[in-house]
């Protein structure tokens, strides 16, 4: 009985051993291969709200740009402390990309390799976690999806930017219209968001 | 005949007084929406014009909040932003949820309507128009303004108007209503030459 207990645990204990190895180089893998980050940052509503009464949470633009601070930084918070206070520091917004050249399409950018998505949603009743979902298709191709789970938690009453940088198109991808659509979760409310860019040879 | 003269002198006079007054009229009433070419974004080759799509896009329509200044342009050698890293820029937070009974006169602007464009071949001059519309109902006009500047080929182009919403917020010949509670499309219209692109962004009023 007692080897059978030995052979147990040292059996549960390789289990866990190798499922805690598994999981550190399934994370490894994925920040090494997809090479992306993802953030959100928010701050106060600027303009005081009157008593609620519309959708909980209302999807702002969705830009792609050139990359800037990730994410996005509200002023006068830090790090652009000294920016006037409504403002926000992003990269160019951009709706021509080019595709050619690089195969990635991630080498044209000074700031961020392969450009930055940035989402501004504000929640109005909404609250909780904050999770997003990226994706970019070519009709019904998609050339990019990725899903940012677990951001940070936001507060009613709030502007939340979700940045996602990093972004390496498909090798499907083609020139032509992309749709980027940023579907957010800000606890049990939903807001989706699209922006059409174009990629050009 | 010099009396003919006389009279057709001063009708002329008349005219021109007129005329001269209309212009100041209109110039005191100033272009609604202010316009900057931003030009190239730093490091971005546009590539050719691909095939069958348009030579000018619309980037973002937002609104948020009032400041002439911006956009700014950021980095050591720019203004408003010299501490935020060179080739980015400050705009106003883009919000979506703003007071119906605050925001009703166009003497109290309660936010500033925004827009990028960026052409890729198009070139040509440039106008643009804001619309605010909830249903069939506009609640808010800019007119069509003419900024009388050539838009180059490939650049980027930022737009802005600080409005408010109700009657005395559209052009003669159009009619606004007051704001209600609801949804509010936003559409930004831009000609560049021949080309025609718009931009859409939903706000809420509350």
């Amino acid at each position: 009985m007692t080897k059978i207990r030995m052979f147990v645990f040292t059996a549960l204990a390789v289990i866990i051993a190798l499922g805690a190895c598994g999981q550190q180089a399934l994370a490894l893998d994925i920040a090494v291969r997809d090479g992306i980050s993802a953030s959100m940052t928010t701050i106060d509503h600027w303009v005081p709200n009157a008593s609620p009464d519309a959708a909980a949470v209302v999807n702002g633009p969705v830009m792609w740009d050139s990359g800037a601070l990730v994410p996005p930084c509200f002023a006068p918070t830090a790090p652009c402390t000294a920016d006037p206070a409504g403002g926000v520091n992003v990269g160019y917004p951009l709706s021509f990309w080019p595709i050619n050249g690089s195969g990635t399409n991630c080498n044209n950018v000074t700031l961020q390799a392969c450009g930055q998505i940035d989402s501004f949603i504000e929640s109005n009743t909404g609250k909780g976690e904050v999770s997003a979902t990226i994706t970019i298709k070519q009709g019904t191709t998609t050339i990019f999806s990725y899903t940012a789970s677990k951001l940070g938690t936001a507060k009613a009453g709030e502007i939340i930017a979700v940045s996602v940088a990093g972004i390496q198109l498909d090798a499907t991808a083609k020139a032509g219209t992309a749709v980027i659509t940023v579907v957010t979760t800000v606890g049990k409310a939903k807001s989706t968001g699209t922006t059409t860019i174009v990629l050009t040879d | 005949m010099t009396k003919n003269r006389m009279f057709l002198f001063a009708a002329l006079a008349l005219i021109l007084a007129f005329g001269a007054s209309s212009q100041l009229a209109l110039a005191a009433d100033g272009p609604k929406i202010h316009a900057v070419i931003l030009g190239h974004a730093p490091g971005v080759s546009h590539g050719a014009a691909p095939d069958a799509t348009p030579t000018a896009s619309s980037g973002i329509t937002a609104m948020g909040p009032i400041n002439a200044a911006w956009p700014a342009f950021c980095g050591a050698t720019g203004t408003g932003c010299a501490s935020d890293p060179s080739g980015t820029i400050l705009i106003g937070a883009p919000e979506e949820l703003f007071s119906a009974a605050t925001c009703t006169s166009s003497t109290v602007a309660c936010g500033q309507i925004y827009n990028f464009v960026e052409s890729n071949t198009a070139t040509g001059n440039w106008e643009a128009q804001i619309e605010v519309k909830q249903g069939a109902s506009v609640i808010y006009d800019s007119g069509l303004v003419n900024f009388n500047e050539t838009f180059p080929a490939g650049d980027i182009g930022y737009t802005s108007a600080s409005v408010g919403f109700g009657p005395g917020d559209c052009p003669a010949g159009v009619t606004c209503v007051a704001p209600k509670a609801g949804a509010a499309t936003i559409t930004y219209t831009n000609k560049i030459g021949k080309v025609t692109i718009t931009g859409t962004q939903t706000i809420t009023l509350q």
